[in-house]
């Protein structure tokens, strides 16, 4: 029954999706007509892949992990991975998984997806010829084996408990990996996800539409536009004249207090798990005195930067892990204290000749207006104690690079939303500190070293239970605050700007896209 | 030979009247060099307070043209923002000037190879757009002032160096040269005792036009984010700050836009009402 269903839909496809091809290189103004009931969901930058295994873009990860491939298991709201196309996993010892496919799975184009599938797909991902960014996640990986066709062994080198949020890889047919001829993957991808690939006419729109196969029932979406404005300004016009439906994090406070009163627009909001912080580099032999680290933390006012620079789209942080994190464990909030400041800088030996600063630090940012605001606010803020600060906004590029090799003295910056807890170990482990002949892939660009934290971090990584994990975090993110290699500032909310006929639309804390699939339009 | 008009011999460059044009210009800029000179008296508050609280608002009486990002003065930052642009401005054309006119001079002067060598140079800077010149050097040099001057500079001079090898090569033909020379005077006396006293009228006009053009580049670097290093008061950055609030704080922008508009114009007029007296082909 199902076969026969595919063979009906396959030329159906073919035929909507050829006429789309040459409607929609007429898109941009006036726009050519889509899909009735088409919603279109308006991006930063274009995918530069759709391939989940090659993706680098947080839009690309987004479009490929949450919408078109889904993997054996997805990230819960709280960081835990859940069951996804897997209906079950278990741990048969430390280092060994069983996943348990989900029965009469089916990839977009109809055909079955089976445990060979999986097996392709990991092994292709640590290929070395594939050139996979994500490869280096699967190396404690010993040997995925399919048992039989619903059910996949995974055995580690050893046990290594953060491997599980990982296998949230898009899986994808395993024809598709053994046909070199085949056209690049990334361009025609096919997954199981809730929508599937229609067409992709030029960088800036990409048409997907609802996939019948997809487990939970095809999505009430039946066509998606991914369009691509890379203006903000543009972006906001878009949404203001209903040209685009949806937007997630793609408006920063300052536009987003412009749509809070425009009509026909709702804004949906959620604390977000990305965590906005300053790092300190260890080399600098003043940077290295925690008593000089505190003192600028305690000069930071954080309150009224979430309130005036975010007008309240955030919340003040306390530790590297945002609160809906399962690993979260909540520190004393600091709050702004000049005096005890000023106390700890004296203390430290750095007093201010007359007139003369105590001493200068570069605080670099990027150049974005919004992101250079907020740096000089701060830096404003560190100079009441006495310190001179040189702001150096950089352009997006520069600044990446001179943070990823550990050229700064203070950087300001923000983490992705976080997912699993050990993003510690790679931001705080000395073995995480990053140099030259590793191509600089560590976090840990300020150099900081601690031995009983590094002890911590490794413990967690292998521990057999979940609330022995949470334990070890626990007194990591309380390390971490009383030596202070990061100033952490807030969460930023995450926040969908909607036009007001989308309906049921659910948002991630992470800013995945996947909310989409439950979304329809309601007709007014 | 034109036959001489009776009327011809009043009718000197020197003696016509000033115009409307150049005391509209002189207004202008006396405003402006009056607000970077009296800034500290002029403003209410200094320009590096910042205020989050009081971000974008209108004007209040603390801070009669209102507040843009993180809560700074408006008025401080433009009287503040006047002195680094008419400092700016002036630094380049000093620079610029001097060292075109010198240049110039010396190279119509000797003639020759050297003359040849020279205005090639000239004639590939002058094909390349200045603008994207500065911004290659001030993203090479950082944001500094010297260096800002230094990228405003880097083409400027060029305007200088024609003007000046021109004069010379007229000037160089006449008698009162020919008698220097005649007298034993040597390259350098001549071309700094007879030759530049001769040239300062048009280098003169041509500084009152370069002065505008050097603080509209200078904003644009500024606006660019290339301009003075971030915490100075610049016109161009508070523009740039301003752009994101054009709907609900327009003054931000405005005022400083207003500020450089009026400037430039004061010193066009300025330019053309000297231009009339001094130009010897006006």
């Amino acid at each position: 029954m199902w076969a026969g269903e595919a063979v009906a839909y396959a030329p159906a496809v073919r035929r909507t999706t050829l006429g789309w091809l040459v409607a929609l290189p007429l898109l941009g103004c006036p726009r050519a007509p889509l899909p009735p009931g088409t919603v279109v969901l308006v991006v930063e930058s274009a995918p530069e892949t759709l391939d989940r295994r090659l993706a680098l873009s947080a839009v690309a990860e987004n479009v490929s992990g949450q919408l078109l491939e889904p993997g054996l298991v997805r990230i819960a709201d709280d960081g835990q991975p859940v069951p996804d196309l897997a209906e079950r996993f278990e741990r048969l010892d430390p280092a060994t998984y069983v996943f348990t496919l989900r029965p009469g799975l089916r990839f977009g184009d109809g055909s079955p997806l089976a445990a060979a599938d999986v097996v392709a797909t990991f092994a292709s991902v640590r290929d070395p010829r594939l050139g996979s960014p994500v490869a280096p996640r699967y190396a404690e990986i010993d040997a995925v084996d399919a048992l039989d066709d619903r059910r996949v062994r995974v055995r580690l080198r050893h046990p290594f408990a953060p491997f599980l949020a990982d296998m949230n890889l898009g899986i994808v047919p395993a024809r598709t990996l053994a046909a070199p001829d085949r056209p690049d993957f990334g361009r025609h991808p096919v997954g199981a996800g809730p929508f599937r690939f229609a067409a992709w006419p030029d960088d800036e729109h990409l048409l997907l539409e609802a996939n019948p196969f997809y487990y939970a029932g095809p999505p009430p979406i039946r066509h998606l536009l991914v369009a691509t404005v890379r203006d903000e300004t543009t972006r906001l016009l878009e949404l203001e004249s209903g040209e685009a439906d949806v937007a997630f994090n793609a408006v920063s406070p300052p536009m987003l207090r412009q749509l809070a009163t425009a009509p026909h627009v709702k804004l949906l909001r959620r604390p977000g798990a990305g965590t906005t912080y300053l790092v300190f580099q260890f080399g600098d032999p003043k940077l290295r005195d925690v008593r000089v680290r505190e003192a600028i933390a305690d000069s930071i006012d954080r309150e009224a930067l979430v309130r005036y620079k975010l007008l309240g789209y955030g919340e003040v942080a306390d530790s590297l892990l945002p609160p809906s994190n399962w690993a979260h464990a909540a520190q004393p909030l600091r709050h702004r204290d000049l005096a005890r400041a000023r106390e700890l800088l004296d203390a430290a030996g750095l007093r201010a000749p007359q007139g003369a600063p105590r001493f200068t630090v570069s605080l670099k940012c990027s150049t974005d207006r919004f992101r250079r605001s907020i740096a000089s606010a701060i830096a404003h803020e560190i100079e009441e104690t006495g310190i001179a600060v040189r702001l150096e906004p950089l352009e997006f590029g520069t600044f990446f690079s001179d943070v990823r090799r550990g050229s700064f003295d203070i950087a300001s910056m923000k983490w992705v939303p976080i997912v699993e807890p050990d993003l510690l170990y790679w931001v705080f482990d000395s073995a995480s500190i990053p140099d030259a002949a590793d191509g600089f892939v560590g976090f840990n660009r300020g150099g900081y070293r601690n031995p009983a934290l590094d002890a911590l971090l490794e413990a967690a990584r292998v521990a057999p239970s979940r609330a022995e994990r949470a334990a070890d975090y626990a007194r990591v993110q309380a390390i971490a605050d009383r030596d202070l290699p990061y100033i952490v500032l807030w969460y930023e909310d995450s926040v969908a700007v909607v036009r007001d006929d989308i309906e049921g639309l659910r948002i991630s804390p992470f800013g995945y896209f996947d909310g989409l699939a439950s979304a329809r339009r309601v007709s007014p | 030979m034109k036959p001489a008009a009776p009327a011809m011999a009043e009718d000197t460059p020197l003696s016509r009247p000033l115009g409307s044009g150049a005391a509209i210009g002189l207004l202008l800029v006396s405003a402006c060099a009056a607000l970077a000179l009296f800034a500290p008296l002029v403003v209410t508050c200094p320009p590096g307070r910042l205020d989050l609280a009081i971000a974008w608002l209108g004007p209040t009486a603390g801070h009669p043209w209102g507040t843009g990002d993180n809560g700074v003065d408006v008025l401080s930052q433009v009287a503040y923002g006047a002195r680094v642009s008419l400092g700016i401005g002036l630094a380049a054309v000093l620079v610029s000037g001097t060292f075109g006119t010198i240049a110039g001079a010396a190279s119509g002067y000797a003639g020759g190879l050297w003359d040849a060598l020279a205005m090639r140079v000239i004639d590939v800077l002058l094909a390349f757009p200045g603008l994207l010149l500065a911004i290659f050097l001030t993203a090479v040099l950082g944001p500094s002032i010297p260096g800002l001057v230094l990228a405003l500079c880097s083409t400027a001079w060029v305007g200088y160096a024609r003007l000046a090898r021109a004069q010379v090569l007229a000037l160089r033909e006449q008698g009162f040269v020919l008698a220097a020379r005649a007298l034993g005077a040597g390259p350098s006396r001549i071309v700094v005792r007879h030759l530049l006293p001769n040239l300062l009228g048009p280098i003169l006009v041509q500084a009152t036009f370069g002065l505008p053009a050097a603080i509209l580049a200078e904003a644009s670097l500024s606006f660019l984010g290339l301009g003075v290093p971030p915490g100075t008061p610049s016109w161009g950055a508070l523009v740039d700050q301003g752009m994101a609030h054009l709907v609900d704080a327009p003054h931000v922008a405005l005022i400083p836009g207003a500020a450089i508009a009026l400037t430039v114009l004061g010193f066009n007029f300025l330019g053309d009402a000297l231009r009339d007296r001094l130009d010897p082909r006006g």
